[in-house]
């Protein structure tokens, strides 16, 4: 347990050793109301207030990290404003990330990452050419993993296999343990009991209370007709998670064919917690066929979603081979499945 | 003349009686789904749950069913509906069928039944009949010998990615001809029984190299010097898919028999082969590889996980064949060791039969005559439609 040391547990404080270590502290809320402590809570709020974190929460600081993550989770779920957790959960675990990549020691690398991961890791050491893998888990685990990572790069038909373990570089890992770190900070304030906090830090509270509001959802006339893959992406942008490229593709396609305006699209992207008005808008107008090669996409057939691992096929699809057949042959009724 | 579902009732029946020591229960049957196809009217009965092997063997004389089914999930309610049931777990199963396979004329005999005035052709010119012009075809697909052992090598081929690269020890896999087709193979008791449907939709790509870009990203789609690309390009020896490309690589493009592969030869090979051929030829054969070694399963069987599938030791309606457990592939003749029924002769009216095969005899071809044939070959046509029972045996 001491390979840990203090600043590990800086970079990381949401590893199950920080809540020991500040509990030997023995403070309570109102002891952040005191003055020694305003390190803490400058800390805090640059935590609170970031959509991304600033370079400043990527240089370690002894003394007021780890009090000021566990703050804001306090803080957050006081607000209970979930779209802010998953943003805190999302930034968290992108300075995670860096740490992890930037990581010298390996051994405390792989301890990291088989604590946060929970899995068996079995360290190799393997070469194809110019590629190296450093790292195994068993393939079910990977599956598990990867899931929310949709680039065909993370299929396993392009992973190297052997014996039930998927061969994995040492960045790879770490891409699926960010993923991990973000479920696991945003599952911990989510379960968390909703605390009472002292009046002179209710200010905090009302910094997240008054971050603005992502504007909301897609308010379509025909969502219960939309397929099956469609609704599965529409429902992780309702629930504020992040599109992979793809699906940020497809559904851009489906809505512009479905006659939904560039603004309308961008909006509902807003609520992603890696949205960046900008790159969202240009991304859209490009697929829109309104810049770079003036081409305009077109919406991709259920082949190639499922090469993509975004079909979820279901009876209601009956045979379509494509997503915008799916309301045609719904509506006129005629499509009865044989038995 | 008979009724043909009739004939086949009783056939089935007789036997189920006379073989009833042959049927054993798939494992765990009471925690799944069973379901069975009836001769007439020809319906599928589902959502049955049978407590033993015994109970299984009442229905199967009983009934008589053309085919019968269990499901590859286990359930904690198999007779609840579908949603009603908790789900335990599935064995993984595949389906190896000619069907699926790269088309080949000596594999299966194509037969064409006019819907409209039943005449029968061997080659469907225009998707149209051509005695009367309509265009509702049934197609009848008779597997040949070489069709099977074509399908033979794919299931080998499947099994051993399944040991080598999934880790699943041999003693949980097992292979059945499918009575008809080709082949399944089903993994029982392994650590993968819990996998969902999107593990399973991996699996299949795994196997069927679906979205397969590893490659492109690594060798294909650089401006590797050839000097290095000899150094890096994978050797025969390497883990998984990649291994398995370089290998028919060496083989099959190279033109080497890979007995003890010297790694410095490998790359002077390779070396030289990169300097004499474009990029664009290397391109070609890689992809090429790639198609010729990907694994057809079909995709729907795998995926799903409430799946019914045969069930092992029954006839299978539409070839009066058994689905059959294999135990040494490399001795198992589906024409021969999947017969159920006798040598006896029978009288039968055949409409159209081609040459074929089964249990080492020829038969055929017949066209609209009245042959006495062995009870085995005259199901057999029977069931693909092809003939009628004159008399009972």
């Amino acid at each position: 347990m001491q390979i840990l040391g203090e600043e590990d547990l800086i970079k990381y404080p949401f590893l199950e050793e920080t809540k020991q270590y500040i509990a030997k502290l023995g403070l309570t809320l109102d002891d952040f109301t005191s003055n020694e402590f305003e390190k803490v809570i400058r800390r805090c709020e640059l935590r609170l207030m970031s959509s991304r974190y600033p370079p400043e929460l990527y240089n370690l600081d002894k003394d007021t990290d780890l009090l000021s993550f566990m703050l804001a989770v306090i803080i957050i779920k006081a607000s209970q404003r979930e779209d802010v957790i998953t943003k805190f959960a999302f930034n968290e675990a992108r300075r995670a990330e860096f740490f992890l990549k930037t990581e010298r020691n390996k051994n405390i690398l792989t301890y990291i990452l088989k604590r946060l991961l929970n899995i068996n890791v079995y360290e190799v050491d393997y070469a194809i050419g110019n590629e190296y893998y450093e790292y195994a888990i068993h393939v079910k685990d990977y599956v598990k993993l990867s899931s929310s990572l949709k680039s065909v790069h993370w299929k396993i038909v392009n992973k190297i296999i052997s014996n039930g373990l998927v061969y994995l570089k040492r960045q790879e890992l770490i891409r699926l343990a960010r993923d991990k770190i973000f479920q696991e900070i945003f599952k911990r304030i989510k379960d968390a009991p909703t605390p009472i906090v002292p009046q002179k830090l209710q200010y905090l509270v009302d910094i997240v209370r008054n971050r603005p509001i992502p504007k909301k959802l897609y308010e379509g006339s025909t969502l219960t007709e939309d397929p099956p893959c469609a609704k599965q992406i529409l429902d992780k942008i309702k629930s504020g998670k992040n599109l992979s490229h793809y699906e940020r593709f497809f559904i851009t396609t489906f809505l512009l064919k479905k006659g939904k305006s560039i603004e309308e699209i961008v909006n509902l992207f807003s609520s992603s917690p890696d949205f960046n008005e900008k790159i969202a808008k240009y991304q859209v107008e490009h697929i829109a066929g309104l810049r770079g090669g003036r081409k305009k996409y077109n919406v991709p057939d259920c082949k190639t979603l499922f090469s993509q691992g975004l079909c979820y096929k279901d009876d209601s699809c009956d045979n379509i081979s494509h997503p915008l057949n799916y309301k045609l042959k719904k509506s006129d009724g005629s499509h009865d499945r044989k038995k | 003349m008979i009724e043909k579902n009739n004939f086949l009732k009783k056939a089935f029946r007789r036997y189920y009686y006379e073989n009833i020591n042959k049927i054993y229960a798939p494992q765990r049957l009471s925690e799944r789904e069973i379901g069975y196809l009836t001769f007439y009217p020809e319906k599928m009965i589902r959502h049955i749950t049978l407590k033993n092997e015994g109970e299984l063997k009442a229905l199967l004389i009983h009934e008589a069913p053309k085919s019968v089914y269990y499901s590859t999930a286990y359930y904690d309610d198999p007779s609840a509906p579908i949603n009603a049931r908790i789900w335990k777990g599935a064995d993984l199963v595949f389906d190896i069928d000619l069907d699926h396979l790269p088309f080949k004329e000596t594999n299966m005999i194509f037969i064409y039944i006019c819907n409209n005035c039943n005449s029968i052709f061997t080659n469907l010119d225009n998707k149209k009949c051509s005695s009367c012009g309509s265009e509702k075809i049934s197609t009848i697909s008779i597997p040949t010998k070489e069709g099977l052992e074509y399908a033979k090598d794919e299931i080998i081929r499947l099994m051993n990615i399944l040991i080598e690269d999934f880790g699943i020890s041999k003693d949980k896999i097992k292979i059945y001809f499918s009575g008809k087709r080709g082949y399944h193979l089903t993994v029982e008791n392994s650590f993968y029984e819990d996998s969902d449907q999107h593990f399973r939709l991996e699996l299949s790509d795994y196997l069927t190299l679906n979205g397969f870009k590893l490659l492109t990203t690594t060798i294909l789609n650089r401006n590797i010097p050839i000097n290095e690309l000899s150094q890096i390009f994978p050797l025969p020896y390497e883990k998984g898919w990649i291994g398995r490309i370089s290998k028919s690589f060496f083989e099959n493009v190279i033109g080497i028999k890979l007995e003890s592969p010297n790694d410095a030869y490998l790359r002077t090979l390779l070396q030289k082969y990169f300097s004499t051929v474009p990029y664009k030829e290397l391109k070609l054969s890689l992809e090429k590889i790639i198609d010729e070694i990907k694994i057809r399963i079909d995709v729907n069987v795998t995926t799903d996980i409430h799946r019914i599938f045969r069930m092992p030791e029954t006839l299978h309606g539409e070839t009066g064949l058994l689905k059959k457990r294999i135990s040494n592939i490399d001795h198992f003749y589906p024409l021969v060791d999947a017969i159920a029924f006798s040598q006896e002769p029978i009288k039968v009216y055949v409409s159209y039969a081609p040459k074929f095969e089964l249990n080492e005899q020829i038969f055929g071809p017949y066209k609209k005559e009245e042959v006495l044939l062995p009870e085995m070959a005259a199901i057999f046509l029977i069931c693909m439609g092809l003939a009628k029972p004159l008399e009972f045996p």
